[in-house]
Protein backbone atom coordinates (compact mmCIF):
# COMPACT_ATOMS: atom_id res chain seq x y z
CA UNK A 1 0.00 0.00 0.00
CA UNK A 2 1.29 3.42 -0.82
CA UNK A 3 0.10 6.87 0.05
CA UNK A 4 0.17 9.68 -2.46
CA UNK A 5 0.99 13.12 -1.24
CA UNK A 6 -1.03 15.89 -2.79
CA UNK A 7 1.10 18.66 -1.34
CA UNK A 8 3.19 20.52 -3.86
CA UNK A 9 6.87 20.46 -2.99
CA UNK A 10 8.77 23.70 -3.41
CA UNK A 11 10.99 23.60 -6.45
CA UNK A 12 14.73 23.82 -5.93
CA UNK A 13 17.74 22.68 -7.90
CA UNK A 14 20.00 19.77 -6.96
CA UNK A 15 22.80 21.97 -5.63
CA UNK A 16 20.40 23.49 -3.10
CA UNK A 17 19.30 20.04 -1.98
CA UNK A 18 22.90 18.94 -1.67
CA UNK A 19 23.75 21.96 0.45
CA UNK A 20 20.79 21.33 2.73
CA UNK A 21 21.68 17.65 3.12
CA UNK A 22 25.28 18.53 3.77
CA UNK A 23 24.25 21.02 6.42
CA UNK A 24 21.91 18.49 8.04
CA UNK A 25 24.63 15.87 8.11
CA UNK A 26 27.07 18.37 9.55
CA UNK A 27 24.63 19.23 12.29
CA UNK A 28 24.00 15.55 12.98
CA UNK A 29 27.69 14.98 13.33
CA UNK A 30 27.85 17.98 15.64
CA UNK A 31 30.58 19.36 13.53
CA UNK A 32 30.91 22.42 11.40
CA UNK A 33 34.04 20.99 9.80
CA UNK A 34 32.31 19.91 6.62
CA UNK A 35 32.61 22.27 3.72
CA UNK A 36 31.57 21.87 0.16
CA UNK A 37 34.35 22.56 -2.28
CA UNK A 38 34.29 23.14 -6.04
CA UNK A 39 33.97 20.15 -8.38
CA UNK A 40 31.60 18.31 -6.04
CA UNK A 41 34.26 17.69 -3.43
CA UNK A 42 33.79 17.79 0.29
CA UNK A 43 36.39 19.10 2.69
CA UNK A 44 36.40 17.60 6.16
CA UNK A 45 38.57 18.12 9.22
CA UNK A 46 41.12 15.58 10.45
CA UNK A 47 39.11 14.32 13.47
CA UNK A 48 36.06 13.80 11.31
CA UNK A 49 38.18 12.07 8.68
CA UNK A 50 39.50 9.66 11.29
CA UNK A 51 35.98 8.98 12.49
CA UNK A 52 34.54 8.43 9.05
CA UNK A 53 37.38 6.52 7.45
CA UNK A 54 36.52 3.13 9.02
CA UNK A 55 32.91 3.53 7.95
CA UNK A 56 33.89 4.42 4.41
CA UNK A 57 36.29 1.49 4.30
CA UNK A 58 33.53 -0.84 5.40
CA UNK A 59 31.23 0.59 2.76
CA UNK A 60 33.84 0.16 0.04
CA UNK A 61 34.67 -3.34 1.25
CA UNK A 62 30.99 -4.25 0.93
CA UNK A 63 30.94 -3.03 -2.64
CA UNK A 64 34.23 -4.34 -3.93
CA UNK A 65 35.56 -7.52 -2.43
CA UNK A 66 39.19 -7.91 -3.41
CA UNK A 67 41.36 -10.94 -2.66
CA UNK A 68 45.08 -10.76 -2.10
CA UNK A 69 46.26 -13.77 -4.07
CA UNK A 70 49.93 -12.86 -3.71
CA UNK A 71 49.99 -15.01 -0.59
CA UNK A 72 47.73 -17.79 -1.80
CA UNK A 73 47.87 -20.78 0.48
CA UNK A 74 45.84 -23.75 1.58
CA UNK A 75 46.33 -24.89 5.14
CA UNK A 76 44.81 -27.93 6.77
CA UNK A 77 44.03 -28.62 10.41
CA UNK A 78 42.16 -31.35 12.26
CA UNK A 79 38.53 -30.27 12.20
CA UNK A 80 37.46 -32.09 15.36
CA UNK A 81 40.64 -31.82 17.42
CA UNK A 82 42.65 -28.99 18.89
CA UNK A 83 45.97 -30.14 17.45
CA UNK A 84 47.64 -32.86 15.40
CA UNK A 85 49.20 -34.19 18.60
CA UNK A 86 45.70 -34.70 20.01
CA UNK A 87 44.77 -36.60 16.85
CA UNK A 88 47.80 -38.85 17.18
CA UNK A 89 47.13 -39.56 20.85
CA UNK A 90 43.50 -40.42 20.16
CA UNK A 91 44.43 -42.77 17.31
CA UNK A 92 47.11 -44.50 19.39
CA UNK A 93 44.60 -44.96 22.19
CA UNK A 94 41.94 -46.37 19.86
CA UNK A 95 44.27 -48.80 18.10
CA UNK A 96 46.00 -49.87 21.31
CA UNK A 97 42.81 -50.66 23.20
CA UNK A 98 42.19 -54.14 21.69
CA UNK A 99 45.89 -55.05 22.00
CA UNK A 100 45.93 -54.02 25.66
CA UNK A 101 42.81 -56.08 26.29
CA UNK A 102 44.43 -59.09 24.61
CA UNK A 103 47.62 -58.58 26.67
CA UNK A 104 45.63 -58.54 29.92
CA UNK A 105 43.91 -61.78 28.95
CA UNK A 106 47.25 -63.38 28.13
CA UNK A 107 48.77 -62.25 31.45
CA UNK A 108 45.80 -63.72 33.33
CA UNK A 109 46.20 -66.99 31.43
CA UNK A 110 49.85 -67.38 32.56
CA UNK A 111 48.62 -67.74 36.18
CA UNK A 112 51.29 -66.14 38.30
CA UNK A 113 54.52 -67.21 36.62
CA UNK A 114 56.62 -64.06 36.90
CA UNK A 115 58.94 -64.90 34.04
CA UNK A 116 56.08 -65.80 31.70
CA UNK A 117 54.20 -62.62 32.66
CA UNK A 118 57.30 -60.55 31.86
CA UNK A 119 57.64 -62.36 28.54
CA UNK A 120 54.02 -61.70 27.58
CA UNK A 121 54.26 -58.06 28.64
CA UNK A 122 57.43 -57.57 26.61
CA UNK A 123 55.77 -59.11 23.56
CA UNK A 124 52.78 -56.80 23.78
CA UNK A 125 54.90 -53.77 24.59
CA UNK A 126 56.61 -54.24 21.23
CA UNK A 127 53.23 -54.47 19.52
CA UNK A 128 52.05 -51.26 21.22
CA UNK A 129 55.25 -49.48 20.19
CA UNK A 130 54.65 -50.57 16.61
CA UNK A 131 51.14 -49.16 16.74
CA UNK A 132 52.40 -45.85 18.07
CA UNK A 133 55.13 -45.63 15.45
CA UNK A 134 52.64 -46.50 12.75
CA UNK A 135 50.22 -43.77 13.85
CA UNK A 136 52.87 -41.10 14.22
CA UNK A 137 54.98 -41.82 11.16
CA UNK A 138 52.65 -43.10 8.45
CA UNK A 139 52.28 -40.34 5.86
CA UNK A 140 48.81 -38.93 5.31
CA UNK A 141 47.90 -37.33 2.01
CA UNK A 142 45.39 -34.79 0.79
CA UNK A 143 44.98 -33.96 -2.88
CA UNK A 144 42.51 -31.45 -4.26
CA UNK A 145 41.91 -30.10 -7.71
CA UNK A 146 40.49 -26.62 -7.41
CA UNK A 147 39.18 -24.34 -10.16
CA UNK A 148 39.32 -20.61 -9.62
CA UNK A 149 37.55 -18.04 -11.83
CA UNK A 150 38.79 -14.53 -11.24
CA UNK A 151 39.86 -11.28 -12.78
CA UNK A 152 42.27 -8.51 -12.02
CA UNK A 153 40.99 -5.09 -11.14
CA UNK B 1 46.28 -20.07 -27.59
CA UNK B 2 44.52 -18.64 -30.55
CA UNK B 3 44.59 -15.09 -31.74
CA UNK B 4 41.37 -14.05 -33.44
CA UNK B 5 41.04 -10.88 -35.42
CA UNK B 6 37.95 -8.94 -34.45
CA UNK B 7 38.11 -6.47 -37.32
CA UNK B 8 38.59 -6.72 -41.06
CA UNK B 9 42.23 -7.16 -42.01
CA UNK B 10 43.92 -4.02 -43.22
CA UNK B 11 46.79 -4.16 -45.68
CA UNK B 12 49.92 -2.56 -44.28
CA UNK B 13 52.48 -0.89 -46.42
CA UNK B 14 55.13 -0.91 -43.76
CA UNK B 15 57.00 -4.05 -42.74
CA UNK B 16 56.94 -3.00 -39.12
CA UNK B 17 53.39 -4.04 -38.43
CA UNK B 18 53.93 -4.20 -34.71
CA UNK B 19 54.67 -0.54 -34.65
CA UNK B 20 51.17 0.19 -35.87
CA UNK B 21 49.63 -1.48 -32.86
CA UNK B 22 49.50 0.64 -29.81
CA UNK B 23 49.63 -1.01 -26.41
CA UNK B 24 45.95 -0.62 -25.78
CA UNK B 25 44.71 -2.34 -28.89
CA UNK B 26 47.25 -5.11 -28.43
CA UNK B 27 46.01 -5.84 -24.95
CA UNK B 28 42.43 -5.96 -26.18
CA UNK B 29 42.99 -8.36 -29.02
CA UNK B 30 45.93 -10.47 -27.98
CA UNK B 31 45.05 -11.30 -24.44
CA UNK B 32 44.40 -14.61 -22.82
CA UNK B 33 40.96 -16.15 -22.69
CA UNK B 34 38.46 -18.03 -24.77
CA UNK B 35 37.32 -14.93 -26.62
CA UNK B 36 40.62 -13.14 -26.57
CA UNK B 37 39.52 -10.79 -23.83
CA UNK B 38 41.73 -9.36 -21.20
CA UNK B 39 41.36 -7.06 -18.27
CA UNK B 40 38.34 -6.66 -16.04
CA UNK B 41 35.43 -8.36 -17.74
CA UNK B 42 32.62 -9.84 -15.68
CA UNK B 43 31.59 -12.21 -18.45
CA UNK B 44 35.02 -13.57 -19.26
CA UNK B 45 36.97 -14.24 -16.09
CA UNK B 46 40.29 -15.99 -16.12
CA UNK B 47 40.22 -19.62 -15.04
CA UNK B 48 42.90 -21.69 -13.40
CA UNK B 49 42.89 -25.31 -12.27
CA UNK B 50 45.18 -25.81 -9.33
CA UNK B 51 46.18 -29.06 -7.70
CA UNK B 52 46.82 -28.79 -3.99
CA UNK B 53 48.78 -31.56 -2.32
CA UNK B 54 49.65 -31.97 1.32
CA UNK B 55 51.62 -35.01 2.45
CA UNK B 56 52.98 -35.43 5.94
CA UNK B 57 52.91 -37.76 8.93
CA UNK B 58 51.20 -36.79 12.16
CA UNK B 59 54.60 -36.49 13.83
CA UNK B 60 55.71 -33.99 11.19
CA UNK B 61 52.45 -32.08 11.39
CA UNK B 62 52.77 -31.87 15.17
CA UNK B 63 56.33 -30.62 15.05
CA UNK B 64 56.23 -28.35 11.98
CA UNK B 65 53.06 -26.44 11.22
CA UNK B 66 54.45 -25.45 7.81
CA UNK B 67 53.96 -29.07 6.74
CA UNK B 68 50.19 -28.53 6.91
CA UNK B 69 50.31 -25.65 4.45
CA UNK B 70 50.42 -25.69 0.67
CA UNK B 71 52.01 -22.43 -0.31
CA UNK B 72 53.73 -21.81 -3.66
CA UNK B 73 56.47 -19.20 -3.88
CA UNK B 74 55.72 -15.65 -5.04
CA UNK B 75 57.24 -16.36 -8.44
CA UNK B 76 55.22 -19.52 -8.87
CA UNK B 77 52.02 -17.73 -7.85
CA UNK B 78 52.69 -15.11 -10.51
CA UNK B 79 53.22 -17.87 -13.03
CA UNK B 80 49.97 -19.51 -11.98
CA UNK B 81 47.64 -16.55 -11.76
CA UNK B 82 49.00 -13.76 -13.89
CA UNK B 83 47.75 -13.28 -17.39
CA UNK B 84 50.03 -13.62 -20.38
CA UNK B 85 49.46 -10.93 -22.93
CA UNK B 86 51.15 -10.61 -26.28
CA UNK B 87 52.28 -7.07 -26.86
CA UNK B 88 53.68 -7.38 -30.36
CA UNK B 89 53.31 -9.52 -33.44
CA UNK B 90 56.89 -10.73 -32.98
CA UNK B 91 55.54 -12.84 -30.13
CA UNK B 92 56.74 -10.68 -27.29
CA UNK B 93 54.60 -11.29 -24.26
CA UNK B 94 54.32 -10.04 -20.72
CA UNK B 95 52.77 -11.40 -17.58
CA UNK B 96 50.24 -8.90 -16.30
CA UNK B 97 47.94 -8.50 -13.33
CA UNK B 98 48.33 -7.39 -9.74
CA UNK B 99 47.83 -10.42 -7.52
CA UNK B 100 46.92 -8.16 -4.61
CA UNK B 101 43.83 -6.94 -6.43
CA UNK B 102 41.86 -9.92 -7.60
CA UNK B 103 38.10 -10.11 -7.91
CA UNK B 104 37.18 -13.72 -7.24
CA UNK B 105 34.17 -14.96 -9.20
CA UNK B 106 34.03 -18.54 -7.98
CA UNK B 107 36.08 -21.35 -6.50
CA UNK B 108 35.16 -24.98 -7.11
CA UNK B 109 36.68 -28.16 -5.73
CA UNK B 110 36.59 -30.59 -8.66
CA UNK B 111 37.98 -33.59 -6.83
CA UNK B 112 39.22 -34.34 -3.36
CA UNK B 113 41.13 -37.33 -2.06
CA UNK B 114 42.21 -37.66 1.53
CA UNK B 115 43.93 -40.46 3.41
CA UNK B 116 43.82 -38.57 6.70
CA UNK B 117 42.18 -40.78 9.33
CA UNK B 118 40.23 -37.83 10.73
CA UNK B 119 38.15 -35.02 9.28
CA UNK B 120 40.37 -32.22 8.02
CA UNK B 121 39.43 -28.57 7.76
CA UNK B 122 41.00 -26.61 4.92
CA UNK B 123 41.41 -22.84 4.80
CA UNK B 124 41.90 -21.40 1.34
CA UNK B 125 42.80 -17.93 0.21
CA UNK B 126 39.81 -16.41 -1.54
CA UNK B 127 37.22 -18.70 0.04
CA UNK B 128 35.20 -17.55 3.03
CA UNK B 129 35.49 -19.66 6.15
CA UNK B 130 31.83 -20.51 6.50
CA UNK B 131 32.04 -24.25 7.19
CA UNK B 132 32.25 -24.98 10.90
CA UNK B 133 33.32 -27.99 12.92
CA UNK B 134 32.28 -28.92 16.44
CA UNK B 135 35.30 -26.99 17.69
CA UNK B 136 33.63 -23.79 16.51
CA UNK B 137 36.41 -23.08 14.02
CA UNK B 138 35.44 -21.91 10.55
CA UNK B 139 37.02 -23.47 7.46
CA UNK B 140 36.66 -23.00 3.74
CA UNK B 141 35.74 -26.67 3.55
CA UNK B 142 35.86 -29.76 5.74
CA UNK B 143 37.01 -33.02 4.20
CA UNK B 144 35.77 -36.20 5.82
CA UNK B 145 38.19 -38.92 6.92
CA UNK B 146 39.49 -41.02 4.00
CA UNK B 147 37.25 -39.15 1.58
CA UNK B 148 37.49 -39.73 -2.16
CA UNK B 149 35.13 -37.46 -4.02
CA UNK B 150 35.07 -36.64 -7.73
CA UNK B 151 31.91 -34.54 -7.63
CA UNK B 152 32.51 -30.86 -8.20
CA UNK B 153 31.60 -28.74 -5.18
CA UNK B 154 31.22 -24.99 -5.37
CA UNK B 155 33.09 -23.49 -2.45
CA UNK B 156 32.52 -19.83 -3.23
CA UNK B 157 30.49 -17.88 -5.74
CA UNK B 158 30.19 -14.13 -5.49
CA UNK B 159 28.01 -11.61 -7.27
CA UNK B 160 30.71 -9.49 -8.80
CA UNK B 161 28.51 -7.08 -10.75
CA UNK B 162 28.67 -4.46 -7.97
CA UNK B 163 32.43 -4.85 -7.81
CA UNK B 164 32.79 -4.24 -11.54
CA UNK B 165 30.49 -1.22 -11.41
CA UNK B 166 32.50 0.17 -8.53
CA UNK B 167 35.81 -0.52 -10.29
CA UNK B 168 34.53 1.21 -13.41
CA UNK B 169 33.48 4.27 -11.46
CA UNK B 170 36.48 4.39 -9.13
CA UNK B 171 39.30 2.55 -10.90
CA UNK B 172 42.02 1.28 -8.63
CA UNK B 173 40.20 1.92 -5.37
CA UNK B 174 39.75 -0.81 -2.80
CA UNK B 175 39.09 -0.75 0.91
CA UNK B 176 42.77 -1.52 1.50
CA UNK B 177 44.27 1.35 -0.46
CA UNK B 178 41.91 4.13 0.61
CA UNK B 179 44.43 5.35 3.16
CA UNK B 180 46.99 5.94 0.46
CA UNK B 181 44.58 7.85 -1.72
CA UNK B 182 44.77 11.61 -1.48
CA UNK B 183 42.05 13.07 0.67
CA UNK B 184 40.77 15.30 -2.06
CA UNK B 185 40.05 12.26 -4.17
CA UNK B 186 38.75 10.32 -1.23
CA UNK B 187 36.17 13.03 -0.68
CA UNK B 188 34.47 12.06 -3.93
CA UNK B 189 33.89 8.48 -2.82
CA UNK B 190 30.27 7.57 -2.11
CA UNK B 191 30.34 8.04 1.62
CA UNK B 192 27.20 9.20 3.31
CA UNK B 193 28.35 12.27 5.14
Amino acid sequence: MCATSTATAPTCDSSDIRSVLLQENAEQLQSADVQQMPEQMVKIAQPLYETLMPLVKEQVRAQIKVCDMSKTAVSVAPAEFGSWEAVAQRLVKERSAPVIQKRDRSVAAVKGSVEDVALVKAEYAAKLADIEADVYHSPCELHMEVSACYNFL
Amino acid sequence: MSVRAQNQPVKMESDDVSGMLDDNSASLTLGEGAAGFSGASAENPLKRNIVVSVRASLAELSAQSIKATWSPSQENLKSIFQQRQFVSLQGKSEMQGDLRQVVMHSVTANSVKSTFPVAVGAKMTGVDENTFSSQGVGYSMIIAANQHNNNATTLQRDDVSIAYDFAKKYPGYTSDNLESVSRATFATLPCSI
